[in-house]
């Protein structure tokens, strides 16, 4: 442990007493805080001697002395826009963890979405989403959503009456603003039974300056809701972000959702989904695009627990210059997990001279009347789709650009239109032209 | 459906077919693991000081691991920890070890092999092809057949034990320089104790006339099985190699750590071919054989190939990997894998191909098979280093489930360094079609032909790799698992 590494640790541990000291709320909250926090004691940052953090080491954040999150609750604090914002019906913020929301919230039909301290404080009505709250997260089993619930203050609460059908997205931004600052966004949401919902979480980065945030997003999806949730990861290249969802789905609950990671300086995404009602469907889909040497590192875990269920996963990297991609897919089905059908795929794409991809596509089966298949690929753009673009009198670099673009298309397509195609088209051609600028600038 | 739960049931109580104990007077060691041991079993063969070094190194470096507690545990398999101190290091047959022909090997071992199906007799009047036999009784090798034909061409082929006297330079230039002593807890055990195995050398530009062939058959009770199988092919040469172990039904578990290391010179190739068969245990689990094994081989030259077949059926535990180092440029490395597990059998076993040279390729194709409530775990590295410019792997993984209380697991692991390789990675699990079931049986086949068949066409791609008279052996393996199976 690095000497920096020891003063972060123990100021977040310190922070982490003092909040569970207030003791304001409801008991379950403080014992999930006093669980994190022993579990946490003693502990450091994950290491790359652990499985699941083979390939990506911490070295960087252990370097840098890391400051608790703390200071007053900033009301009125101005929420940022952003194409993808303006799309939205009903918007939110964290703000380094602390939630925010626009002045003159409009009564919105079907969907509340608000503060956690708020409502479990009793400033507001208590959320339905509370009983959300560390029903989901594996604390033991993750770091980050232990150092995230040892220091749970606030957060955001969404909660999608039952049979509700919301057609314009909802837009909750997570922004880190202070430098050398742990943040500790967090969300829990309860899509009620039968209804329909998208939502968009970006992460964004204000100012110059090393950024630490641990996101935790605890979801339940109840019987026949369906959600859509798109995650898209844009902060400055100086940001570390670990980000772990965690999702439940009743009874022919469906969750989609698409990760779409297009910066930061090491990103570290978790998705674990546990369909736990028959008939459920999870459709994982993600793109990460990686130029300079950004780290982005794909966990999931689809765990199926009863039999009936299906799931889709697909996760497609672009790697540039010296970026490094890791994506293991893990997919678990039970003994009693009978008639699943599960498919997972990760194509990737290595662009730069120096990129890396390690990927791991698991399947672990422990029941005989299932329907599994993973394939994992790594190459570079088709030389024969190239030459047949030039014989059509497309430029090489424009055919490469036109090939990498429909190579990353594939997962744009399926986000509901609402969310904002163009938007979302734009932000990855920035992503990619920062990816490709060396690899193509080349010629042939 | 009654009659499916019935056949399966069968498949379930299928019994061992090799357990039976021969009575030979031995030569062993009492339990335990200390340098005194090392010492001894290295003076029994009369080592020369630097081997009697390289096991000294390794003890120390295993009691290391011992006592840091560093035994694996990330294979997906369960079994309680291994007293290593409990285990006798060395049994050997009280037979004289230099022998010229069959005659003089004990009938009592003869009749052993018989009983296996490999009669050495049988063997030599097999006409057209010809193997040469290496057998490992425990842990001595008592008989070579065929040596002086191979003598002719300057092909080695001898014990291991032997070609430490005969030829103390190959072997100080070979000997774990592919998998070093301190590679991994298992291998590290087997540095320190090895009792013997065999050695091959094929020299420049040979092709080798015939299959080299080694059975090994732990029979001793309480000794584990610690051999050491060193293969050489020398520039331009060819040679295919062939394994298959059996061993007697016993309660407890017995050890086998075995080491392999293949080296391929340029442009030679090798093909090292394995049917395994330990005992499994019995239904419950109770017995069977703890097969660890390390295997690896390197394409030190340009357009070397190392080519590893291996169908397992047998052991309580496989922990295996035989893997390739493509060093030389245009090397290749293939793997093709057929495993299955029955009862309560564990297998975690898959390969690693490493890909350092140019245009280097590699093949994997792994087929797995679980019955009962085995579990089975396909585990594989393919790593593209950063200077393997053009190299080219493709990996299929496919299993197949009978009973719904077995598993099948996949692990691979793809680390790719270099943009300019391309890398495929597929596998699938599934259960045998009911439809295919419906089809075979309306054409007039009775279940149990069509399981077998659907299951021989399962793993066809890998049964075509091995050489003819494995094939067989390997083919009837399959289905004697298989008689009565219904899926």
């Amino acid at each position: 442990m690095t000497s920096a590494e020891k003063r972060s640790i123990s100021a977040w541990l310190e922070a982490s007493a003092r909040i569970v000291d207030v003791g304001d709320e409801a008991p379950f909250l403080r014992e999930a805080r006093s669980q994190a926090l022993a579990t946490l004691s003693g502990q450091s940052l994950p290491t790359r001697r652990l499985e699941s953090w083979k390939y990506t080491s911490l070295n960087e954040i252990a370097k840098i002395e890391w400051a608790a999150p703390r200071g007053p609750l900033q009301k009125n604090q101005e929420l940022p826009a952003t194409p993808l914002s303006r799309q939205a019906g009903l918007r939110a913020g964290l703000i380094d963890g602390r939630f925010v929301t626009e002045p003159e919230t409009p009564k919105y039909q079907g969907a509340r979405l608000v503060s956690l301290s708020e409502t479990r404080t009793g400033e507001l009505a208590p959320s339905g989403c509370l009983d959300v709250l560390g029903q989901v997260a594996d604390l033991k089993r993750h770091f980050f959503t232990a150092l995230n619930t040892a220091l749970l203050d606030d957060g955001a609460c969404l909660e999608i009456e039952p049979n509700a059908q919301i057609a314009e997205p909802i837009h909750l931004s997570i922004v880190d603003s202070k430098s050398q600052t742990l943040s500790c966004p967090r969300l829990a949401l309860k899509a009620g039974a039968g209804s329909r919902a998208t939502l968009v979480i970006e992460h964004l980065t204000f100012g110059d300056g090393p950024r630490l945030a641990a996101f935790v997003s605890e979801i339940i999806v109840e019987p026949q809701a369906e959600l859509d949730l798109i995650l898209v990861q844009r902060e400055e290249s100086e940001s570390f972000l670990a980000s772990n969802l965690y999702a439940r789905l009743e009874q022919h609950g469906r969750l989609r959702v698409h990760t779409l990671t297009l910066g930061g300086r090491l990103v570290r995404n978790e998705v674990v989904s546990e369909l736990a009602g028959q008939g459920a469907e999870v459709d994982l889909r993600g793109l990460f695009i990686g130029s300079e040497d950004r780290h982005i590192d794909h966990q999931t875990t689809i765990d199926h627990a009863v039999s009936h269920c299906t799931s889709r996963e697909l996760y497609k990297g672009v790697l540039g210059d010296s970026s490094r991609g890791v994506f293991c897919g893990r997919i678990i089905v039970r003994p009693d997990a009978q008639k699943t059908d599960s498919q997972q795929s990760n194509p990737n794409l290595l662009l730069g001279e120096k990129a890396e991809i390690d990927t791991q596509p698991q399947l672990e089966i422990y029941a005989d009347d299932v329907r599994c298949s993973h394939g994992s690929t790594i190459g570079r753009l088709d030389p024969e789709a190239l030459f047949y673009l030039q014989s059509r009198a497309i430029g090489p670099e424009s055919a490469r650009a036109i090939l990498t673009r429909g190579f990353a298309q594939e997962i744009v397509e399926t986000v509901p239109k609402a969310v904002g195609h163009p938007q979302l088209e734009s932000l990855i051609a920035g992503a990619l032209e920062a990816a490709t600028a060396q690899a193509f600038g080349e010629g042939p | 459906m009654p009659e499916k739960n019935e056949a399966l049931k069968q498949l379930a109580n299928q019994e061992y077919q090799y357990g039976f104990v021969t009575d030979v007077e031995e030569d062993r060691l009492p339990p335990g693991l200390n340098e005194q041991v090392v010492r001894q079993i290295s003076s029994k063969k009369n080592e020369p000081a630097w081997l009697l070094d390289f096991r000294l190194k390794a003890l120390r470096r295993f009691l290391e691991m011992l006592e840091e507690k560093n035994e694996p545990t990330w294979a997906q398999v369960d079994y309680p920890s291994i007293d290593y101190q409990n285990i006798i290091y060395y049994s050997a047959p009280k037979t004289p070890v230099e022998l010229e022909s069959l005659d003089e090997v004990d009938p009592e071992l003869l009749r052993t092999y018989e009983k296996l199906g490999i009669s050495l007799e049988e063997q030599k009047r097999l006409s057209g092809v010809k193997v040469a036999v290496d057998a490992v009784f425990d842990s001595v090798s008592v008989a070579t057949t065929f040596k002086s034909e191979l003598e002719k061409k300057g092909i080695i082929f001898c014990s291991f034990s032997e070609a430490v006297e005969t030829h103390p330079d190959l072997i100080r230039e070979y000997l774990g320089s592919v998998v070093p002593y301190s590679d991994n807890f298992f291998a590290c055990l087997n540095s320190a104790v090895f009792s013997d195995g065999s050695f091959a050398y094929i020299p420049k530009g040979v092709h080798c006339p015939m299959e080299l062939s080694t059975y090994f058959r732990i029979n001793a009770s309480g000794t584990g099985q610690f051999e050491r199988t060193l293969l050489v092919a020398d520039e331009g040469a060819q040679v295919s190699y062939l394994e298959g172990c059996t061993a007697p039904m016993r309660d407890e578990n017995q050890l086998h750590a075995a080491v392999v290391e293949l080296v391929a010179l340029q442009d030679a190739s090798i093909k090292y071919s394995t049917v395994q068969n330990w005992y499994p245990g019995d239904k419950n689990g109770v017995g069977g054989i703890y097969n660890f094994v390390t295997k690896r081989g390197a394409c030190r030259g340009a357009r070397s190939k190392i080519s590893w077949t291996q169908v397992e059926t047998g052991s309580a535990i496989t922990w295996k990997y035989p893997s390739c180092i493509l060093q030389g440029d245009g090397s290749i490395g293939e793997f093709y894998s057929v495993a299955m597990t029955n009862n309560c059998q564990q297998a975690d076993t898959g390969t690693k191909m490493i890909h350092l040279g140019k245009n280097t390729k590699s093949t994997i194709v792994s087929k797995g098979i679980s019955a009962g409530r085995g579990q089975q775990s396909y585990r594989g590295l393919v790593r593209i280093g950063p200077k393997a410019e053009g190299a080219r792997n493709y990996s299929q993984c496919d299993s197949l489930l009978l009973g719904d209380e077995c598993g099948a697991h996949t692990f691979p692991y793809l680390e790719v360094k270099n943009p300019d390789a391309t890398v495929e990675h597929e596998a699938t699990t599934s259960k045998i079609g009911e439809d295919q079931l419906f089809y075979c049986r309306q054409r007039g086949l009775s279940e149990e032909d069509a399981i077998s068949m659907i299951v021989n066409g399962f793993c066809k791609e890998v049964l075509r790799e091995l050489p003819m008279e494995f094939a067989v052996e390997a083919q009837n393996l399959l289905s004697v698992s298989l008689e009565g199976a219904v899926g």
